[in-house]
């Protein structure tokens, strides 16, 4: 009879133990995921992202880019860093979905200065981010990954 | 001139065929008698008989000859029978170990008048009937003298003597018949007279020792359970037997089937007569109510002669054989025949007849190991002796230890002054075999049992296969067996840290499975499980896996027929056997559907064709149906005849290599997707390469060893339904 109740308790204890030790789904929320989208999550060699302009509108209309621009990419490290191909850095976050919050370094005028996108829409591959100028026109910048 | 040459011709054939016929045949050193002989002489040396050998004439058997009798060997003597050994060199019949054969049988009217029978200084041993005189024989003269009777196994007799073919009228010949001086012990049988009172045959009995014998019969005590009987009528009254100056010690009735002491059993007699003398004997006592008791006649029978044995010898003469008559305990109290030893002896004084010889005497105690089985243990006992005459004072000085129930003392390897044989002394036998009897029995009963309970347990033998692999008789629906199992599931294909299992995801498994037993180490088995597999890249310690980023989780449900062998016989149930281990093999077909999540929504990963099943044409979109094989281990624990818990662990390897949608497939260009029919392209985008990293020309699994696997383990109670 001992024998008996002690196989019952240490199967309901190591049964208890399998069910408590199983894994359990993540869900990254909007923001987090977001801010993994474009700077990567920070694992091994998914430490930083690399956009590429890839094209510009200016109030809806395409404008043509320059070689130089179409070499322009942005990197976004997944600790707020922020470099791109003109030297000039600065740092990046995302308080709130959709807004990103550049604050760049401009190397040539040595001057900081911040802006604020809207991420029109992001994925592991492309962004589109827009800007309101200060003439009153919304630019959407178009990235593409380039790591 | 013919005609004479003829005659001599004849007459010296007629001469030659007399002469040769009369020639003994002579049988010297080692020799297998055969056939039928006109004279026959055996001397020194060893001579065997399987089968029947006949003697029509002389049978001259001398000292120093030693004659192995070989079941069915019997040696037929129609003539003349001259056994004469002497003193120190005896002639040995006897029946050759465990096919022992039959022995002289005499037989026939010899023609010759001065004809006999002397046997003398002979020792016959281990034979079925040593001596039969069949019904119509004859010989002038019968003397058995000196000789050994012991150890004959036959239940018939030792010697039996049958009337011979007088005209009983007219005929007034005698035959002396005279039994004198022999030893007759350790025998299976009696000495049987057809009539002990005759006109023709004159019977003297005289100067034997009968001495433990044991008659085989039933239970009920009767003329011939005695070591002595015969027939003693009315109708003749020329001859009395003289049966005088005899020893009767220790003979009883053994019952056939219990094989334990019934009776004490001398002398049995039957007929018309209204008595016979049986005087100036030893009958085993010098109590009168106790010589009563073995002997069968008017007390017992009023239908049978009254046996006159008063008087009677308070000892046996100094000229009977040599033995033991009478054991007492050290205070010179007679020790009873039914002795019970279950407290150790601490001595016993012997009374012999005669000078005994016991300095290489051996006291042997045989008792059983434990209470109910018949494990025996034979110890040598070690003593001091105090001779006194014809007296001996035996003291043990070693101690019994662990004996158990009737333990038998037994005195062997004595001999008299002479160098004579001298029967063993047995103590405490009565008691001894009624305990091996009561311990045969159990040992039967629980025989019975065993084979009983073997029919629904048949005894395993595992030398072979066909043995290991026994049929099951019990009905088919109480083969079944069905139980329920849960524990976890942990996957171990591409998405997976290898090296550690536990580093990775594990997650809950539940199911059903039911086992049929097809034979006593075979079962076959059926599983049904839902579960759930899911890891991710980050769990690995590999950098390319790191760097690649995926996860999964899927959903399974599978079912898993198996064939199992089980370590112990499954018909089995005892508390020695209630752990059994079995291991099998088995089929999986898995139904799956892996999932991942993008922006806090589920998707399925199947449909995004995130190998580019979609958005390259030369693919198609794997099936969420695979086939695999897995290797199963369970350990049992059989709570009672019906219920069981255990360990289970199974070892799956799918033949699909997209359980966590990550297939040997080269990464799909982001355009290529951009371009497909996929329903939600940023999803398919994330998931055919979530770190976003630079892939072009890689594929996200290695095409080689891209076989997903998964352990599942865990525990189950099982029960079967019908008994």
């Amino acid at each position: 009879m001992y024998i008996k109740s002690t196989i019952l308790s240490v199967t309901i204890f190591l049964i208890l133990g399998t069910i408590l030790s199983c894994a359990k789904t993540d869900i990254t929320p909007p923001l987090q995921f977001q801010k993994q989208l474009l700077a990567g999550t920070g694992s091994y060699q998914n430490t930083q992202h690399v956009w590429q302009l890839d094209s510009t509108k200016i109030d809806g209309t395409n404008i043509t880019l320059t070689t130089s621009q179409k070499n322009y990419k942005k990197t976004f490290t997944f600790d707020g860093g922020y470099s791109d191909s003109d030297n000039n850095t600065g740092k990046w976050e995302i308080t709130i979905l959709n807004k990103l919050k550049q604050t760049i370094i401009y190397q040539s005028i040595s001057k900081q200065d911040s802006t604020v996108y809207d991420i029109i829409s992001i994925n592991a591959a492309q962004m589109n981010l827009s800007l309101k100028l200060s003439n009153g026109q919304t630019a959407i910048y178009s990235f593409k990954i380039s790591n | 001139m013919t005609n004479y040459l003829n005659r001599i011709k004849n007459l010296t054939i007629i001469l030659a065929v007399l002469v040769f016929t009369n020639i003994p045949v002579n049988a010297i050193g080692q020799d297998t008698l055969a056939g039928d002989y006109n004279m026959l002489v055996i001397k020194t040396g060893l001579h065997i008989i399987k089968e029947t050998v006949t003697v029509k004439g002389k049978l001259d058997i001398q000292a120093g000859a030693k004659i192995e009798f070989t079941d069915p060997g019997v040696l037929i003597c129609e003539g003349e029978v001259l056994v004469n050994g002497n003193a120190s060199n005896k002639i040995e019949i006897y029946g050759k170990s465990k096919s022992e054969g039959i022995g002289l049988v005499i037989r026939g009217l010899d023609n010759n008048t001065n004809s006999k029978v002397d046997i003398n200084n002979a020792v016959f041993s281990g034979l079925q009937l040593p001596l039969f005189f069949d019904f119509g024989w004859k010989r002038s003269d019968v003397k058995i003298t000196d000789n050994y009777f012991i150890n004959n196994i036959g239940k018939v007799t030792v010697i039996q003597v049958l009337n011979p073919p007088f005209n009983l009228n007219i005929d007034s010949s005698t035959i002396n018949f005279k039994i004198d001086h022999n030893l007759f012990s350790g025998n299976n049988a009696a000495i049987y007279f057809e009539d002990l009172k005759s006109d023709h045959v004159n019977i003297k009995i005289t100067n034997n020792t009968f001495y433990g014998n044991h008659i085989y019969g039933f239970k009920n005590y009767n003329i011939s359970t005695n070591i002595l009987y015969g027939r003693a009528d009315d109708a003749y009254f020329r001859y009395a037997p003289v049966i005088e100056k005899n020893s009767f010690a220790y003979n009883y009735l053994v019952d056939n089937i219990a094989d334990t002491i019934v009776h004490a059993a001398n002398f049995g007699v039957y007929g018309t007569g209204k008595s016979i003398g049986l005087k100036n004997n030893y009958l085993g006592s010098v109590n009168k109510l106790q010589i009563v008791k073995g002997i069968y006649d008017q007390a017992i029978n009023y239908n049978v002669p009254k046996v006159d044995f008063e008087p009677f010898l308070t000892k046996p003469n100094e000229t009977n054989p040599s033995h033991i008559y009478s054991i007492n305990n050290l205070d010179k109290t007679i020790l009873p025949d039914t002795l019970n030893s279950k407290d150790p002896l601490k001595g016993f004084i012997l009374m012999a007849n005669n000078g005994i010889d016991y300095s290489k005497a051996t006291l042997k105690f045989s008792y059983f190991k434990d209470d109910s089985s018949t494990k025996k243990m034979d110890t040598i006992l070690k003593y001091d002796i105090q001779p006194n005459g014809l007296e001996a004072k035996f003291t043990i000085t070693s101690n019994i230890i662990g004996a158990k129930g009737n333990g038998l003392y037994s005195l062997s390897n004595i001999l008299d002054n002479k160098g004579n044989y001298v029967p063993d002394v047995k103590l405490g036998f009565i008691a001894y075999a009624n305990d091996l009897r009561r311990r045969n029995l159990l040992a039967e009963v629980l025989k019975s049992i065993i084979i009983a309970d073997s029919i629904k347990k048949p005894i395993i033998l595992t030398d072979s296969i066909k043995n290991t692999f026994q049929k099951i008789e019990t009905p088919f629906k109480s083969r079944f067996e069905v139980g329920l199992l849960t524990g976890g599931s942990i996957f171990l294909g591409t998405i997976s840290k290898k090296g550690s299992i536990l580093g990775n995801d594990m997650n809950m498994l539940l199911g059903v499975h039911i086992n049929y037993l097809l034979y006593s180490n075979l079962s076959a088995g059926l599983s049904i499980e839902s579960f759930k597999l899911s890891n991710s890249d980050a769990k690995s310690n590999n950098n390319e896996q790191l760097a690649r980023g995926m996860s999964f989780s899927t959903s399974i449900l599978s079912f898993s027929p198996s064939i199992n062998y089980d370590f112990v016989d499954n018909r089995l149930y005892s508390k020695a056997r209630k752990i059994k281990p079995s291991i099998g093999l088995g089929l999986d077909i898995v139904s799956f559907n892996p999932t991942g999540v993008y922006n806090g929504t589920v998707y399925n990963l199947q449909p995004l064709g995130t190998g580019g099943q979609y958005s390259d044409s030369t693919k198609k979109p794997y099936s969420t149906l695979a086939f695999g094989y897995f290797l199963n281990f369970k350990v049992k624990y059989q709570i009672n005849k019906t219920n069981s818990v255990g360990f289970h662990m199974s070892y799956h390897v799918s033949m699909s290599n997209y359980l966590d949608d990550v297939g040997p497939d080269s990464y799909p260009s982001v355009s290529t997707l951009l371009k497909s029919k996929i329903a939600n392209k940023d999803a398919a985008i994330y998931f055919s390469n979530p770190t976003a990293k630079n892939v072009v020309g890689q594929y996200r699994n290695s095409p080689d060893g891209a076989s997903d696997s998964y352990l599942n383990f865990g525990f189950f109670y099982s029960r079967k339904l019908f008994k």
